[in-house]
């Protein structure tokens, strides 16, 4: 589903190059749940966008569902994230303004869907994060642990097949990371593919597959 | 969708509520401004549109090129609508039409009203309909009267007024009865002219020539269908036949729309129309242009610079599928809502305002045209159009951003071109400079006018007009017996502020391309004694020389010998101003001048004064010495004690002359509404000055404010480095200061240049000295340093801890 041939992203430095990812060559299959660890600085989150293609490259290709992201038209990575890709973030991005509940109502928006459907799929999603209590609040009213429920519950209200986390336990405390690590558990054995960033061994026990990046480079493919 | 975006721009407006206060303040507060100056704009435009006929009138001109300036004369002769309505079979009808007022006798007591004579078919012209009578016929008999019908009510509150008989007031205290015939519906503000009532011009038996002849303003009526050009094409043909001079085709007979009279009247400036003047519809277009200006640029700028906190939304929008078109969309409508909710806000102060506004521009203060559908429609069209202009930038901007900039923890904001708000910023306080810069200058042309004397001493000099010449004497004999008059004297041919009732003029002996105007008055032995006018050498008129005291018109109307009569026209005596005596290189008194326009002996020369204003360079003044003289009475007072003099000449008035309104004026009061009009503009100015300096500050102290909010962690990491307040005070301040006086160096210039040509239409005008901008430059220098030390002073008190912990 994911195929990145011989990626590397660097920034102009001077005369030379500073490199954040080197010759990436990486696959990642349709069910998979994939964690990518390392040390800060890695180039982790870097790798993450470029899968995610909020970030560009230099070299390489990638192979997103059988075409070739770079030849892909804002509009169509915009359709993309419409109908295949969720975002869950370290810093959860929930939109202050909004509710609880329009939040995660915001992408069926995008989609176009019904107002009815919506209705469901957003007490669906509220249900099943045990949430329903919150609908009314706003993100600052809510513990970070809440509120990245609330951004996961955003990110499945699209119903992806793929899930891009960075670091979404990064700001929640052990017993609210575990919460999430389940959630994920429990999406990817219903086939949700999904490719976290993380730095805990312990996260990256739940998928079933890691790799560690060091300095841009891949070093245990 | 579109609720949720609604939901959305609500509550970020909600949470930054002081800029949004601040930007819909602004916008209120120019849309009020926009919306006032729409009512103006389209009260002006309105005159005369009313009446029924009003495409197909046209009032009759005569163009004369030769003179200097070009002049229209709206006075025609007489006969030239009658014969034009004989000879043309496109001209319906036609009828003169001149204001005036006069005095009516209500039971027992005077009453002045407002009428305008007209001929019989001043009501097809105008397509005038009656409330009652015929007014086909109602204006056939000389004494007739046409009532409008809030006199007709005000005159016969119960009752029918047809046929009911007034009692007219003759200039000589008699009266004659006239028969009311019909009643019209009052006429609407915005008319050129206004009248209480219509009495009827008696058409004229001479027939046209062009040579010598009475003149009246004349109005015609097109027939439906037929064309004005047309009519033009065959003037040339009508006035060689009529004798109208035109051997090098300068003299034209031409037709001014009725409904271009109001605004392009052109060099016609006749008090008792209600004319204005186009460019004043252009100036205020341009200020309502500049204030809407300056209120978009204030929004743009909070808008972008606020944006940054808006940053992190918009990236996540994008992430979970918003097209930039979304994007652009959702912050366009976040302009519209801004922009609508002000609207409200902005109708409550033009309403507010419009009173005072109306006052200022001498326009009326009826609200009905000010709050008006097409008025209401035209500011939502503006707002609509400012609200797209300025919200389509950031909007454009915010769309294009790439979500992982956003996530990448940069600062927004910084996609903005910097250079571009810098260039709003120069722009808006341009327009600041330049209206500071007109404002003040329009302020010391108006003080140098009205400091400049008249030539006499205007304070505690009384005008009483409508003297009538029969019992002149018996009042003046009974004034002068009152202690409180120090001195009375009757000038005709003089009215402060307006003009000379007699008036001439010939080719310059000295260039003969030039002309000569003169100004006659015929006064009486006290009037340089009443006036207070200095006499420079030889001497008045006076009872002391019995020379003085010889009617020399009616001597040189019974005289048949031409001879005879030329030399009693060159002894008759004047008195003349120390100018004329200059321009005609006279130095001794005595000297016997028989000259195209002037004829007579000098027998004084006095210093120059005048009755008009320092706008026009104004006419030489020639004083003739008349025993009859009448008119208006000018009357000397005690300064000690008005209120009581007043009273008692009141009485004296009303004892000598029962039938007449008594009526006076301060001559000082006079001679400051000679310049009511730099006045108002200048009231204006400051107005739209001040409004556009609020603006702006109030655009720069938030657009700073937020500027600070987003540099609070580099102030606090800079202080816990050892800045001082000082250091971070320049920081800011630099930036801004360079734009400001960037600001000043573009607007100066701009300003002189349309100052300079402003000051081109005054004979005497103001020096338009450096000082007027160098000032200006300060004070916007001033008031920017204020605001930005005000802020700046603000967050660099902050402890660094609290700035570092807000990231």
């Amino acid at each position: 589903m994911i195929e990145l041939k011989k990626v590397s992203k660097w920034f102009p430095v001077g005369g030379g190059r500073t490199y954040v990812l080197r010759n990436i060559n990486l696959d990642v299959k349709q069910g998979e749940f994939l964690s990518i660890m390392g040390p800060s600085g890695s180039g982790k989150s870097t790798l993450l966008n470029v899968i995610g293609m909020l970030d560009r490259f230099e070299e390489g290709e990638y192979w997103f569902r059988g075409e070739e992201v770079s030849k892909l038209k804002e509009r169509q990575i915009s359709a993309l994230y419409k109908q295949y890709i969720g975002f869950v973030f370290q810093a959860y991005h929930l939109i202050d303004e909004l509710t609880v509940y329009e939040n995660i109502e915001t992408p069926l928006l995008y989609k176009d869907v019904k107002s009815s459907e919506r209705k469901a799929i957003v007490s669906d999603m509220l249900d099943r994060f045990n949430i329903v209590g919150k609908k009314d609040l706003f993100p600052t009213q809510l513990s970070g642990g809440q509120q990245q429920l609330v951004g996961i519950a955003r990110a499945l209200a699209a119903s992806p097949g793929l899930i891009l986390a960075d670091e979404p336990t990064g700001n929640l405390n052990s017993k609210q990371g575990e919460e999430i690590m389940e959630i994920f558990k429990q999406l990817n054995s219903e086939g949700v593919t999904i490719i976290q960033v993380t730095h805990s061994e312990k996260n990256a026990s739940y998928g079933n597959r890691v790799i560690h990046l060091l300095d841009g480079w891949i070093a245990t493919p | 969708m579109l609720q949720n975006y609604f939901i959305l721009a609500l509550r970020t407006l909600y949470r930054d509520r002081t800029y949004a206060a601040i930007n819909l303040a602004g916008l209120a507060l120019a849309f009020g401004a926009v919306l006032l100056i729409i009512g103006y704009i389209r009260y002006e435009l309105s005159f005369d549109r009313h009446f029924a006929t009003a495409d197909r009138v046209y009032q009759l001109l005569l163009e004369n090129k030769e003179q200097e300036p070009e002049q229209r004369k709206i006075n025609v002769p007489s006969p030239l609508g009658r014969t034009l309505a004989e000879e043309f079979p496109d001209v319906e009808a036609a009828t003169p039409l001149s204001s005036g007022q006069f005095q009516v006798k209500v039971a027992d007591k005077p009453l002045k009203i407002k009428v305008v004579y007209a001929g019989a078919d001043f009501f097809k012209v105008f397509g005038l309909k009656a409330i009652q009578g015929n007014l086909a016929s109602a204006l056939h008999d000389r004494r007739s009267i046409v009532l409008s019908r809030s006199l007709a009510q005000s005159l016969f509150p119960e009752g029918d007024p047809l046929g009911k008989v007034i009692e007219r007031v003759n200039y000589n205290a008699t009266t004659t009865p006239v028969t009311v015939t019909g009643v019209v519906e009052d006429l609407p503000a915005n008319t050129h002219f206004s009248f209480d009532a219509l009495v009827p011009i008696m058409p004229s038996k001479e027939t046209l020539d062009f040579k010598g002849y009475s003149a009246l303003p004349q109005y015609i009526l097109l027939r439906k269908g037929s064309s004005v050009a047309n009519l033009e094409r065959q003037m040339s043909d009508f006035g060689k036949k009529y004798g109208l001079e035109n051997k090098s085709g300068l003299v034209n007979i031409r037709f001014l729309p009725l409904t271009d009279i109001r605004l392009n009247s052109g060099k016609i400036d006749d008090q008792r129309y209600q004319v204005s003047d186009a460019r004043f519809v252009y100036i205020y277009g341009v200020i309502a242009l500049l204030i809407l200006a300056i209120a978009s640029v204030n929004y743009i700028n909070l808008t972008t610079a606020r944006s940054f906190q808006r940053v992190r939304e918009v990236g996540m929008c994008k992430v979970l599928g918003a097209g930039k078109t979304r994007i652009v969309l959702q912050f366009m409508g976040e302009s519209f809502l801004l922009f609508c909710l002000s609207l409200p806000f902005a109708v409550v102060l033009a309403n507010l305002f419009w009173p005072a506004f109306g006052d200022l521009l001498q326009i009326v203060e009826d609200r009905s045209y000010l709050l008006n559908v097409p008025n209401i429609v035209a500011l939502c069209v503006i707002a609509a159009v400012s609200a797209g202009m300025s919200g389509l930038y950031p909007a454009v901007v915010l769309g294009r951003m790439q979500p992982v900039e956003v996530f990448r923890q940069k600062i927004g904001g910084f996609r903005f071109s910097f250079l571009f708000r810098k260039a709003l910023i120069v722009f808006q306080f341009c327009i600041v400079v330049l209206l500071m810069n007109v404002t003040v200058l329009v302020y010391k042309q108006l003080q140098f006018l009205s400091n400049r004397s008249m030539g006499f001493d205007e304070s505690f000099l009384l005008v009483v007009p409508g003297v009538d010449r029969t019992q002149a004497a018996a009042f003046k004999q009974m004034l002068l017996d009152m202690p409180a008059v120090e001195s009375v004297s009757y000038g005709a041919g003089v009215s402060i502020g307006k003009g000379y009732g007699a008036t001439g003029s010939m080719s310059d002996p000295a260039d003969s391309t030039k002309s000569m105007n003169f100004g006659f008055i015929d006064a009486d032995f006290d009037f340089l004694k009443t006036l207070k006018i200095e006499l420079l050498s030889g001497r008045y008129f006076s009872k002391e020389y019995g020379s003085d005291l010889v009617n020399y018109s009616e001597l040189a109307r019974d005289s048949g010998d031409p001879d005879e009569l030329k030399r009693l026209i060159r002894s008759t005596p004047i008195v003349v101003t120390e100018s004329l005596a200059t321009h005609l290189n006279i130095t001794k008194t005595d000297t016997s001048l028989y000259l195209g326009a002037l004829q007579g002996t000098i027998i004084g020369i006095v210093k120059d004064f005048r009755a008009t204003s320092f706008k026009e360079e104004g006419p030489f003044i020639v004083l003739r010495g008349s025993q009859l003289a009448s008119g208006e009475a000018f009357v000397r007072i005690a300064s000690t004690a008005v209120p009581a003099t007043l009273q008692a000449i009141r009485q004296a008035w009303e004892s000598v002359f029962p039938n007449l309104l008594f009526e006076y004026s301060f001559t000082d009061d006079l001679v400051k509404q000679i310049y009511g009009h730099e006045r108002r503009l200048a009231s204006l100015f400051t107005v739209f000055a001040v409004l556009a300096i609020s603006l702006s500050v109030m655009g720069l102290f938030s657009l700073l404010a937020l500027m600070v909010r987003q540099r609070t962690k580099e102030i606090g990491i800079r202080k816990v480095i050892g800045a001082s307040v000082l250091d971070i005070s320049a920081l800011f301040t630099k930036d801004f200061v360079v734009l400001v006086l960037f600001a000043i160096v573009i607007a100066s210039p701009v300003a002189w240049w349309g100052m300079t040509r402003w000051l081109e239409d005054y004979a005497y005008r103001t020096e338009l000295s450096g000082w007027i901008f160098g000032l200006t430059a300060l004070s916007v220098l001033a008031i920017s340093l204020l605001i930005i030390s005000l802020q700046v002073m603000r967050s660099s008190g902050m402890k660094p801890v609290e700035s570092l912990r807000t990231e």
